[in-house]
C-alpha cells in the first residue's frame, strides 16, 4: 500500500492535513485505511468496525436513539385507555386482578388499594387510529409512524434496579448497558465521535447514575459520553484559556514528535495508539463544538422542536440527536428526569408531557423528512408502569400512581419496525397483560435484530461466562418487524 | 477500526493501519503479524489439553448443575465420568476409544440428532480436539483434578543454559520457557528505567531528579537492591498497594444505589495503607478484614479492619423491600470473598448449579449465612451518614475532651435540679420586687390595630379567659368568627407584621384573614393547616402570590405566639413567621408576588370568608404598619406572660399561672438560667465533639443469627431449603472444633492447604508489576479461566508466599504471607528488570508479553497518571490518610444525583488520586476516563484503554493545566540555568532520564514557538497562568511562563510520561 499517496490525497480533502507529512497529516491515515472519513463520507455496509464484523442479518436499522423516560410515566394516562377503570374510580382494585402480587412499601401499608381511572381524554389518531392521551397531541400527529407496544413488563419494582434492568438485562449493577453492547457489537460509523452519546435534561425526580450509561464489565471505550448542554459539550474538549487552536496544534505537533521518536525506540504499538488519540482529540476539538451549536438550524426546525439556543432542555437535545444521527453516532441516549408521580400525577404528568411530547413528535418527523428514520431506530419510554390504584387519596384533579412492573408501554419508530401498529394488550385495569406480553429480553432481542444482531451471539467473557444482553432469554417479536 | 478501541485487545494489534503507523513512526519492520501456531504436543495432559475442550463444550449439559444435567453424564468430576450412562454405555472407557461413546457421538454427522455437541447451541468441535480427544482416551483417559483445585507444590527449579542472566529461581523459571520457544531475554534496562518504573511501581510516585542522581551516581553493585529496601520502606508504598486493594474492596464514599448517599470509611482505608506499611503478614491481614470483629479481645484496629464487607452498596430507596436489599449485600460478600481470595466467581450459584465449577446453588447459600447475621438493615435509613453498625474512633485528644465532658455534664445536671428546686421561692421573692417596681410594656413601634377581646371588643361573642384577660373561643364552624370590618390595609410593596396568641383545638383553621374569596383571594393571612402555620400574601393565586408554610407542625392545645414578618420585598424571603418568638424554618410552595395585595375584604379573626374556621382561643391580635425585629417579637412573647403578674395571684388560672412561671424561668431565674446554659452547652460540646470523631462501618453478628435459606432460583421471596453455615465440598472442609463462624471461614481461607489463595494472591502482585497476571484471568482460575502461562513458577511463587523463602537465611528470614518479600523477589528479578524495547520478532511470537521476552511497560493507573503530573509539577501534596478531598471538577458532573459537589480548597487540591472522594453515582470524570471502576462492585482487573477522551483530559483538565504551569514555573525558578538546562532539566523532572539531543531540540522549537506567541499576545499568557488556585510568583514574566507552560503540556502528554 502506497501510503504516502493515501496520505496526499486525505492532505487534500482536508485543510487541517495540509501541515507536513509529519505532522498530523500522518496519524489521520489510520481513520482513512479504516474506511471513518467523518460525517459527509460515512456509508452503509453489512460490514462493521465493532466485535461482529459481518452482521448475522440484513440490518434495517443502523442506529438508535433512545430517549429514556426517567421515572416511569404513567402508561394509564398516556398510552392505555381503559374507561373501565374510570367507572370503578374509587373501588377496591379486586383480588382477582391484583392475585396477592407484590406492591412496593409506599402502598403496601395504605388500607385500601382504590382504583383511579384517568381524567385524561384519549382520542383515535392517524389512520391506524391509534389511541393516545389528549397530553399527547404532538405524538398522536404522528400515530402513523409509531409502534406502540402496551404489553412491555419487567421484573423488579424499585427504580434503580428497574433502571439498570431496562439498561442491561440485569438488576444488579456492574454489566453493559444496551448502548454500550451494540458500540461493542457494531463499532462506530464516525471516527470524529464516540459511538455512544449520552444528553441528559430535567430536573428532580429520580436520580441519574452513571451506570444507566455505564460500560460495565466491557471496556471503558464503550461507555457512553455525557455530551453537555452547558460548558464545553464534552469533559475538557476546550483548550485552556489562553492556548490558541494555533498553539495547541504547535503543542501536538511537538508531543507526537516526541512520541514518534520514542515507538522508534521502543516499538510499543501502544505508542501508536497514543499518537492517533492525539490526532483524534484534536479533530473532536474541532467538529464537536460545530455539531453542537444548533443556532445554524432553520427558525422552521427550531420552531418544530421547540428547541432554543443555549438553553438546555430535552427540546434541543432532541435536535442534536438528530444531528448525531446525521453524523452516523451509533447509539444515542436521551435521558429526561421527573415521570416519577406518586402524587399530584396530573399536574406532574400534564408538564412532563408537556416538556416532552412535541420535541419527541418533531424528532421523529425530522428524521422522516431527512430519509433518517428509515435505518435509525427511535425508542421512547421508561422503566416500568404505574399502578391502576391511587397511592394516597383520591381528591378532585389529585392523585398518585405508585410503582407497577407487570405491564406499561413504550414506542418504538423507524428502523425496520412496523409503523403505525398497536401491540400488546392489558386487562381492563391495564394491571395484567392480556395479550402478546414483551419482556425487557424480549425488547432488547427484538433491537438487537433490527441492527442485524442475533442477540445470543453477541456475547462477551467475562468472570469465566458469556454474558449476553439478554441474559439466558429473550425472543424476538416478529410481528412488529415491518 | 473503531476509532475508541481498547488498545491491548487483539484486533488492534493486527490491523494493518498500526503497520503504517508503525512506519510512520521509522520503525523498519511494517510486516505482517501473526499469532504463532503452537507446537502439537506428544503426550495428551488432561488439564491442558482435555478439561478446557469439555468446560467450553459440554459443561452446560453434562457440569456441576444437576438440574441441566443430560444422559446421566458428568464431565467435571473424575467418578462420574466413568460412571455408566443412563442408556447403559460407557462415555469413556480408558484405552479404547472405540468403545467410548463420547468419541461415538461427536463423531456423528451433524445433522445427527445425537451429535454432540448439539448443534443448536452453536457449538462446534474441531478435528484437532476431537483427535486430541481420542488420543487421550487411547493413552489411558488418564485424569487430573482442576490445576486450582489443588495445592500448589514447590516444584523444583528448573535447569537453564544460560547462567548469567537469571539473578533469582525467578528468573529460571522465566527463563526456561524462553529457552524452551527459543528467545533470548532482553538486557537490562537502562538505570534511569530502572528507577521510574521501580518507583511507579511501589510507591505510586516518580522518582526525583536528586534520588534519580543519587542511583546513577551509586555504584555498590547492590545499589538496585538498596533502592528496592528505600521504596519497601517508603510510607506511600502503603498507598500504592492500598490503591488496588481498594477496587478489590469496592471502597467508595457514597453509599451507590439509587439516592447515593454520603458514608465514610476513610479510617478503614488508612488501616489498609497502615496494614501494607507494617507489612502484616497476609494471613493476618485477611483475617482481620473478614472477621476482625470476631477476634478474642478485637482490639479497634481489628474491628476497623473487618469494614472490609461494609464497603458494600446500600439502598434507601422509598418502597424498596429490605429483604431484597439485605439479601444483595449478602450476595455481594460472597462473590467479593470467592473473587478477591480465591479467585472464583460463584455468582452464578445464586440461581442455579454453577455451570462450570463444582459449586452447586446449596453450597452458595451455605456460604452465604456466614455473612447473613449482621445486625443491618437492608434498607440503610440513612443518606447522610454511615448506617450501623458502625465504631465512633476518636483521637486521643478528642478522647480526652470526651471523657471530661462525660465527667461533667452530669454535674451540671445536679446543680441545675437543685436551681430548679429553688424556684418557688426565689419566684414569690421575684414577684414581690416586681409589684413594687410596676410592669412595663416594652416599647415597639408601629403598632397599627390590637384587638386584646377584653373590654374594648366586648362585641365578640364567645369570651373566655385568655392567655391574658379574655379571649376569643371558636368551635370549629364556618359562621363563627370575628368581623373586624374595615381594619388595616397592608400592600405588598408595605413592611409590616401581624400576630396574635393562639390555642389550636383543632389542627386547622384561620387565626385572622383579609382576604377575598377564591379564584383570586386577594389579600393576605395567618392561618394553621395540619397544625403548620401558613401564611398566603395574594394579589391572584397561584400566580402572583406568596406562600409559605413552617417545616413543622406546631404544637396544640397550648398557647403559641405567632407573628408574622414582612419586609415589602415580594419574596417569600423576605417573610418570616416567628412561633413564640423564635423564626421557624420554611417551605415555599409559591414565590411569585408582584403586584398589589391591596383588598377591600372585611378583617375576619378566626375564618377566611367561607373557609378555614377555627377551633379553639385566640387573643392579642396586634398589626404593625412596620417588619419587626426578630428581638422585638421575642420581647412580645415573653412579654404576655409578664403581663400575667398583673392579675391578682389567686385570680390566675392554671395557663396563666404557668405562662408567668415560664416567664421568670425564662427570663428572671438568673442561677437558674446561668446552671441551664452551662448544661446546654457542656451538651452542646459533647453532641459537636461527637459529630467530629469520625466513625466507621464495622462488622457485627446478631445475638440471634438470621436463618438461611436457599432462595428458589435467587429469588429472595421463593425460600426452599433451610441451611446453615458451610464451605464448597471442592475445597478442604472446614478446620473441625472450632465455632462455624465468620472467624473460621477467614482461618480457613487462609490455611495451608487452601489451594487458591495464595495463588491468587500472587498472581494479583505479578499483574500489578508486569501488566498481566501468571493467569490472565486474575478473577477466574476455574474451569473457564485461562491456563497459567507458567504453572510451576506460579505454584512456586505461592508457596514462597505462604511458608516464607526456601532461600532464607538466618539473618534475613522472612515471614510466613510475607508480601514484601514477594515483590522483593519479584522486582529484584532479572525478569523485571529487562528492557521494554519490542523486536519484530517479539511482538510476532509474544505479542502480549506473556513469556516475558521484555520488561514490563504499563500505562499508569488512573490515579497515578495524576499523581505523577502533581509530583512532577511540586504541586503534590504528600499527605498520607484522612477524609477524602474533593478537588476541581467541571460543574455539572453530580447534577443527575441531585448532591452539590463542594469543591474542596488550598492543599486538598493537591493531594493523592487515591484520597479523592469516590461518588459511585458520579465518578471524578479523569479516573473514569482513565479506567478507574466506579466500585459498585468488587473489580480485581481493571482495563487498559486508550482513547482520545483521556488526551483531552490530560492536554486541557485545570488539574493537569496548573500542574503544567506549576511544573514550568519550578523549572524557571532552577537557578543560573540556560534555556538548553532548563530545558534538559524540565525533562529529567518529567522522565527520569536526561533528553536525546532531538529530543532537546524539539523541547527548545516548542518553548520559541508558544514564546512568539504570547509576546504577541500578553492576554492569552496571563488567562493561560491564571488556570488553578494555586497562586503564581510574580517575579516571572507572564510570556516567559507561559510559553515553558507550554512545554510542560507537551512533556505531560507523552506516552512516556503516562507510562512506566
Amino acid at each position: 500500500m502506497n501510503w504516502i499517496e493515501d496520505l496526499n490525497t486525505l492532505a487534500s480533502r482536508r485543510a487541517f492535513l495540509a501541515r507536513s507529512s509529519t505532522g498530523l497529516g500522518a496519524l489521520a491515515l489510520g481513520s482513512l485505511l479504516n474506511g471513518k472519513l467523518g460525517a459527509a463520507e460515512t456509508k452503509p455496509s453489512a460490514k462493521t468496525s465493532g466485535i461482529i464484523k459481518t452482521l448475522h442479518f440484513a440490518p434495517k436499522a443502523k442506529r438508535v436513539i433512545y430517549l429514556f423516560m426517567s421515572g416511569a410515566p404513567s402508561h394509564i394516562d398516556l398510552f392505555d385507555p381503559k374507561p373501565k377503570l374510570k367507572e370503578l374510580t374509587n373501588t377496591e382494585l379486586p383480588a382477582s386482578v391484583r392475585m396477592g402480587q407484590r406492591i412496593t412499601g409506599m402502598t403496601s401499608g395504605q388500607k385500601q388499594l382504590l382504583c383511579v381511572g384517568s381524567p385524561f381524554e384519549f382520542k383515535r389518531h392517524g389512520k391506524c387510529g391509534m389511541e393516545l392521551s389528549e397530553l399527547l397531541p404532538n405524538i398522536g400527529k404522528i400515530a402513523d409512524d409509531l409502534c406502540l407496544i402496551r404489553s412491555m413488563h419487567t421484573e423488579p419494582i424499585n427504580h434503580d434496579p428497574a433502571v439498570t434492568f431496562f439498561a442491561t438485562g440485569n438488576q444488579q449493577p456492574g454489566r453493559p448497558v444496551m448502548g454500550s453492547w451494540i458500540t461493542y457489537g457494531l463499532g462506530s460509523e464516525n471516527a470524529n465521535l464516540p459511538g455512544y452519546i449520552v444528553l441528559l435534561s430535567g430536573s428532580g425526580g429520580q436520580p441519574l447514575q452513571a451506570r444507566y450509561w455505564g460500560n460495565g464489565f466491557l471496556p471503558g471505550d464503550y461507555q457512553g459520553v455525557q455530551f453537555r448542554g452547558a460548558g464545553d459539550a464534552v469533559l475538557y474538549l476546550s483548550n485552556p484559556k489562553g492556548i490558541t487552536t494555533k498553539s495547541r496544534l504547535q503543542l501536538i505537533d511537538s508531543m507526537q514528535e516526541l512520541n514518534r521518536r520514542q515507538l522508534g525506540v521502543i516499538g510499543d504499538p501502544d505508542i501508536a495508539t497514543h499518537i492517533e488519540n492525539y490526532e483524534l482529540a484534536y479533530r473532536m476539538q474541532t467538529s464537536v463544538p460545530d455539531l453542537m451549536d444548533i443556532s445554524k438550524e432553520s427558525k422552521a426546525t427550531l420552531e418544530a422542536y421547540g428547541a432554543e439556543p443555549g438553553k438546555a432542555s430535552f427540546a434541543n437535545n432532541c435536535l442534536l440527536a438528530r444531528r448525531l444521527a446525521e453524523r452516523g453516532v451509533r447509539f444515542i441516549q436521551l435521558c429526561h428526569r421527573d415521570w416519577d408521580h406518586h402524587s399530584d400525577l396530573p399536574k406532574g404528568i400534564r408538564t412532563q408531557a408537556k416538556n416532552t411530547d412535541q420535541a419527541s413528535a418533531a424528532l421523529v418527523a425530522d428524521l422522516k423528512q431527512r430519509g433518517l428514520l428509515d435505518d435509525t431506530l427511535v425508542i421512547w419510554g421508561g422503566e416500568f408502569g404505574r399502578t391502576s390504584y391511587s397511592q394516597g387519596e383520591i381528591k378532585k384533579d389529585n392523585f398518585g400512581r405508585d410503582h407497577h412492573p407487570r405491564c406499561f408501554s413504550i414506542w418504538m419508530a423507524g428502523g425496520g419496525i412496523k409503523p403505525g401498529m398497536t401491540y400488546g394488550a392489558t386487562d381492563d385495569f391495564a394491571y395484567n397483560i392480556t395479550e402478546n406480553p414483551v419482556h425487557v429480553h424480549d425488547f432488547h432481542a427484538t433491537m438487537m435484530h433490527l441492527l442485524g444482531i442475533e442477540h445470543t451471539k453477541l456475547t462477551y467473557r467475562f468472570e469465566g461466562r458469556d454474558y449476553r444482553l439478554t441474559d439466558v432469554a429473550g425472543e424476538v417479536v416478529r410481528e412488529i418487524l415491518a | 477500526m473503531l476509532a475508541w478501541r481498547n488498545a491491548k485487545s487483539p484486533m488492534y494489534r493486527t490491523t494493518p493501519f498500526h503497520l503504517v503507523l508503525l512506519a510512520a513512526g521509522s520503525l523498519l519492520f511494517a510486516v505482517s503479524i501473526r499469532a504463532a501456531a503452537p507446537a502439537a504436543p506428544l503426550a495428551v495432559n488432561f488439564g491442558r489439553d482435555i478439561r478446557p475442550i469439555f468446560s467450553e463444550n459440554c459443561f452446560t449439559c453434562h457440569g456441576p448443575d444437576k438440574d441441566k444435567r443430560k444422559a446421566g453424564l458428568r464431565l467435571d468430576m473424575k467418578e462420574d465420568a466413568f460412571k455408566k450412562l443412563d442408556s447403559g454405555g460407557f462415555a469413556i472407557v480408558p484405552g479404547k476409544p472405540d468403545q467410548s461413546r463420547i468419541l461415538a457421538v461427536i463423531t456423528l454427522p451433524p445433522e445427527d440428532d445425537d451429535h454432540m455437541p448439539p448443534t443448536k447451541t452453536g457449538k462446534k468441535l474441531s478435528t484437532a480436539q476431537v483427535d486430541l480427544l481420542r488420543r487421550w482416551i487411547a493413552q489411558g483417559a488418564k485424569w487430573a483434578e482442576h490445576w486450582s483445585y489443588v495445592a500448589p507444590e514447590r516444584f523444583a527449579v528448573p535447569e537453564v543454559r544460560n547462567k548469567k542472566w537469571p539473578r533469582n529461581d525467578v528468573d529460571r523459571f522465566i527463563l526456561a520457557a524462553l529457552e524452551q520457544k527459543g528467545f533470548k531475554p532482553n538486557a537490562e534496562a537502562d538505570r534511569y528505567t530502572l528507577i521510574r518504573r521501580l518507583s511507579l511501581d511501589l510507591i505510586g510516585l516518580p522518582p526525583t531528579v536528586q534520588e534519580v542522581d543519587d542511583f546513577i551516581a551509586d555504584k555498590s553493585p547492590n545499589a538496585y537492591e538498596k533502592l528496592v529496601e528505600r521504596l519497601l520502606a517508603s510510607p506511600h508504598f502503603g498507598e500504592r498497594l492500598a490503591l488496588a486493594w481498594l477496587d478489590q474492596a469496592r471502597y467508595a464514599d457514597t453509599s451507590g444505589y439509587h439516592f447515593d448517599g454520603f458514608r465514610q470509611m476513610h479510617l478503614w482505608r488508612d488501616w489498609v495503607i497502615q496494614a501494607f506499611n507494617d507489612n502484616k503478614p497476609f494471613d493476618q491481614f485477611t483475617i482481620e478484614q473478614l472477621a476482625g470483629d470476631l477476634l478474642p479481645d478485637a482490639t479497634i484496629e481489628q474491628k476497623i479492619a473487618s469494614g472490609f464487607h461494609r464497603n458494600v452498596m446500600t439502598n434507601d430507596e422509598g418502597g424498596a423491600d429490605p429483604e431484597e436489599y439485605l439479601a444483595k449485600y449478602v450476595v455481594d460478600r460472597v462473590s467479593t470473598t470467592a473473587q478477591v481470595w480465591l479467585g472464583t466467581t460463584v455468582g452464578c450459584a445464586e440461581c442455579h448449579d454453577h455451570k462450570y465449577d463444582p459449586i452447586s446453588t446449596k453450597e452458595f447459600y451455605q456460604f452465604y449465612a456466614f455473612f447473613h447475621s449482621v445486625p443491618e438493615k437492608g434498607l440503610d435509613g440513612t443518606r447522610v451518614r454511615n448506617p450501623a453498625p458502625v465504631l465512633k474512633v476518636p483521637s486521643p485528644d478528642q478522647g480526652s475532651r470526651l471523657i471530661r465532658l462525660i465527667d461533667l455534664i452530669p454535674k451540671a445536671e445536679k446543680t441545675l435540679a437543685d436551681r430548679e428546686g429553688e424556684l418557688p421561692k426565689e419566684q414569690e421573692v421575684w414577684e414581690k420586687e416586681l409589684q413594687k417596681q410596676g410592669i412595663q410594656e416594652p416599647k415597639i413601634d408601629g403598632l397599627v390595630k390590637a384587638l386584646s377581646f377584653d373590654e374594648a371588643d366586648s362585641a365578640a361573642t364567645n369570651r373566655v379567659a385568655g392567655k391574658i384577660g379574655q379571649a376569643l373561643q371558636l368551635r370549629g364552624s364556618t359562621n363563627e368568627f370575628f368581623d373586624v370590618g374595615r381594619a388595616v390595609s397592608f400592600e405588598n410593596t408595605n413592611a409590616f407584621s401581624y400576630g396574635a396568641w393562639v390555642k389550636l383545638h383543632g389542627k386547622t383553621g384561620a387565626v385572622l384573614s383579609k382576604m377575598e374569596e377564591g379564584p383570586g383571594y386577594r389579600g393576605f393571612d395567618l392561618l394553621l393547616n395540619d397544625a403548620k402555620a401558613e401564611v398566603h400574601l395574594v394579589n391572584k393565586f397561584p400566580d402572583n402570590a406568596i406562600k409559605v408554610v413552617t417545616k413543622d407542625a406546631l404544637p396544640t392545645n397550648t398557647w403559641l405566639h405567632l407573628m408574622v414578618s414582612y419586609d415589602g420585598s415580594n419574596k417569600a424571603g423576605g417573610l418570616r413567621i416567628f412561633v413564640d418568638g423564635k423564626s421557624r424554618p420554611l417551605d415555599t410552595p409559591t414565590d411569585k408576588l408582584s403586584a398589589s395585595i391591596r383588598t377591600e375584604a372585611p378583617l375576619l379573626i378566626g375564618s377566611r370568608i367561607k373557609a378555614f374556621p377555627f377551633n379553639g382561643l385566640i387573643d392579642d391580635v396586634r398589626f404593625y404598619s412596620r417588619r419587626l425585629k426578630s428581638e422585638e417579637v421575642a420581647s412580645l412573647a415573653a412579654h404576655a406572660n409578664l403581663l400575667i403578674a398583673r392579675i391578682a395571684a389567686d385570680k390566675r388560672t392554671d395557663d396563666q399561672k404557668s405562662g408567668l412561671k415560664d416567664y421568670f424561668r425564662q427570663y428572671a431565674a438568673t442561677n437558674f438560667i446561668t446552671a441551664q446554659t452551662r448544661l446546654a452547652r457542656l451538651r452542646k460540646d459533647k453532641d459537636e465533639l461527637m459529630e467530629q470523631i469520625p466513625d466507621t462501618m464495622v462488622m457485627d453478628e446478631l445475638e440471634k443469627p438470621r436463618e438461611t435459606f436457599i432462595f428458589t432460583r435467587g429469588n429472595f421471596q421463593s425460600k426452599g431449603e433451610k441451611v446453615s453455615a458451610g464451605t464448597p465440598a471442592v475445597w478442604p472442609p472446614l478446620p473441625k472444633n472450632q465455632p462455624t463462624n465468620r472467624l473460621s471461614l477467614a482461618r480457613w481461607i487462609v490455611a495451608t492447604n487452601q489451594p487458591l489463595t495464595a495463588r491468587v494472591t500472587v498472581n494479583r502482585y505479578w499483574g500489578m508489576l508486569f501488566g498481566t497476571g501468571l493467569v490472565k484471568t486474575a478473577n477466574d482460575f476455574g474451569s473457564q479461566g485461562d491456563r497459567p502461562s507458567h504453572p510451576e513458577l506460579l505454584d512456586w511463587l505461592a508457596c514462597e508466599l505462604m511458608q516464607g523463602a526456601a532461600s532464607a537465611t538466618a539473618e534475613a528470614k522472612p515471614h510466613e504471607w510475607d508480601v514484601k518479600h514477594l515483590l522483593r523477589l519479584l522486582v529484584t528479578s532479572a525478569t523485571y528488570r529487562q528492557s521494554a524495547v519490542i523486536t519484530k520478532e517479539k511482538l510476532e511470537r509474544d505479542p502480549y508479553n506473556r513469556l516475558l521476552t521484555r520488561g514490563p511497560r504499563v500505562r499508569l493507573d488512573a490515579e497515578i497518571v495524576r499523581d505523577n503530573a502533581l509530583a512532577i509539577s511540586g504541586l503534590l501534596n504528600a499527605k498520607i490518610g484522612g477524609p477524602s478531598v474533593k478537588p476541581y471538577q467541571p460543574p455539572g458532573i453530580w447534577d443527575g444525583t441531585d448532591h452539590k459537589y463542594e469543591q474542596s480548597k488550598g492543599a486538598d487540591l493537591y493531594r493523592r488520586g487515591m484520597y479523592v472522594f469516590w461518588k459511585r453515582a458520579a465518578h471524578y470524570p479523569s479516573f473514569q476516563t482513565f479506567d478507574a471502576p466506579s466500585r459498585e462492585t468488587c473489580t480485581l482487573q481493571r482495563p487498559r484503554t486508550s482513547t482520545p477522551l483521556q488526551s483531552l483530559v490530560v492536554m486541557n483538565d485545570p488539574v493537569y493545566v496548573e500542574a503544567a504551569r506549576a511544573f514550568a514555573t519550578r523549572v524557571l525558578q532552577q537557578r543560573g540555568l540556560n534555556l538548553e538546562e532548563q530545558l534538559a532539566f524540565a525533562f529529567r523532572l518529567a522522565l527520569a532520564r536526561p533528553p536525546e539531543k532531538k529530543e532537546l531540540a524539539v523541547l527548545e522549537k516548542t518553548y520559541r514557538e508558544q514564546r512568539a506567541n504570547f509576546a504577541q499576545d500578553k492576554k492569552a499568557a496571563e488567562d493561560l497562568l491564571s488556570v488553578g488556585e494555586s497562586p503564581r510568583p510574580k517575579d516571572i514574566d507572564a510570556v516567559e511562563l507561559a510559553a515553558m507552560t507550554g512545554v510542560a503540556n507537551v512533556l505531560l502528554n507523552l506516552n512516556e510520561t503516562i507510562t512506566r
